[in-house]
């Protein structure tokens, strides 16, 4: 039950820091763009150039990755298919 | 089942698509992850950018089946039974076993190649939506999105 409860709250926390990256979605492409950025509680407490950097890095501050949503957004004049 | 809660958020060129977000499990990975939900894509795939997040060791996962996307070509490495933990609308924790989760894996694995391909995102395909029954209700406009059986 308790294990339940922790695993809501970690998908809670991730839906929440997910909507504020679209929300902030210009202002966070001009400064990160072409970067990789860790978002936890609605704040980027990390970016890097390249997701490898970026990890090295949470890890070094002992940062738990399992809660945090690592993002990258693509620059404003490329596009894709998939 | 209750709904499975959606959020519809800005991608490429800005624009609204539908994600999911969920618990992977295995026995060695627990990792938040956010996918789009993607009905014209066949597999359900490990982004390579959430491969790296959760410590995978790309190099020697270059195996399994050969998938283009987005004009890159990767591997579909199979990544075993995976369990997905995903939010209903009624704040509940629904659990799928699934089996035929891949992770993308490059055929060409250097610098260069993964900073092209981070802006590509984990997907809820087809296959899982098939396997489970789901159907996806999305609305741009309103920006509404869930999964529903």
């Amino acid at each position: 039950m308790e294990e339940k409860a922790q695993l809501l709250k970690l998908l809670k926390a991730s839906e929440e820091d997910s909507k504020w990256v679209s929300e902030k979605y210009d202002e966070l492409r001009e400064k990160y763009e072409g970067k990789v950025f860790a978002v936890r509680g609605k704040k980027v407490i990390d970016s890097a150039e390249s997701v490898e950097q970026l990890m090295d890095e949470l890890e070094r501050k002992n940062e738990n990755i399992a809660l945090l949503l690592i993002e990258s957004i693509p620059p404003k004049n490329a596009s894709f298919i998939l | 089942m209750p709904r499975i809660h959606c959020h519809v958020r800005r991608f490429i060129r800005g624009k609204p698509f539908p994600f999911a977000a969920f618990l992977l499990r295995t026995s060695k990975i627990v990792k938040g992850i956010d996918a789009l939900i993607d009905t014209g894509s066949p597999f359900t795939v490990l982004s390579t950018k959430d491969a790296l997040t959760t410590r995978l060791p790309l190099t020697k996962m270059q195996s399994g089946e050969t998938v283009s996307l987005a004009g890159y070509r990767f591997f579909n490495h199979p990544l075993g039974s995976v369990i997905m933990n995903f939010r209903t609308e009624t704040d509940e924790l629904v659990e799928f076993s699934f089996s035929s989760m891949g992770a993308l894996v490059p055929t060409k694995i250097d610098r260069k190649m993964l900073s092209e391909i981070k802006d590509i995102p984990t997907i809820i395909g087809n296959d899982f939506l098939e396997e489970f029954g789901l159907v996806l209700h999305y609305n741009p406009k309103s920006m509404i999105a869930y999964l529903e059986s």
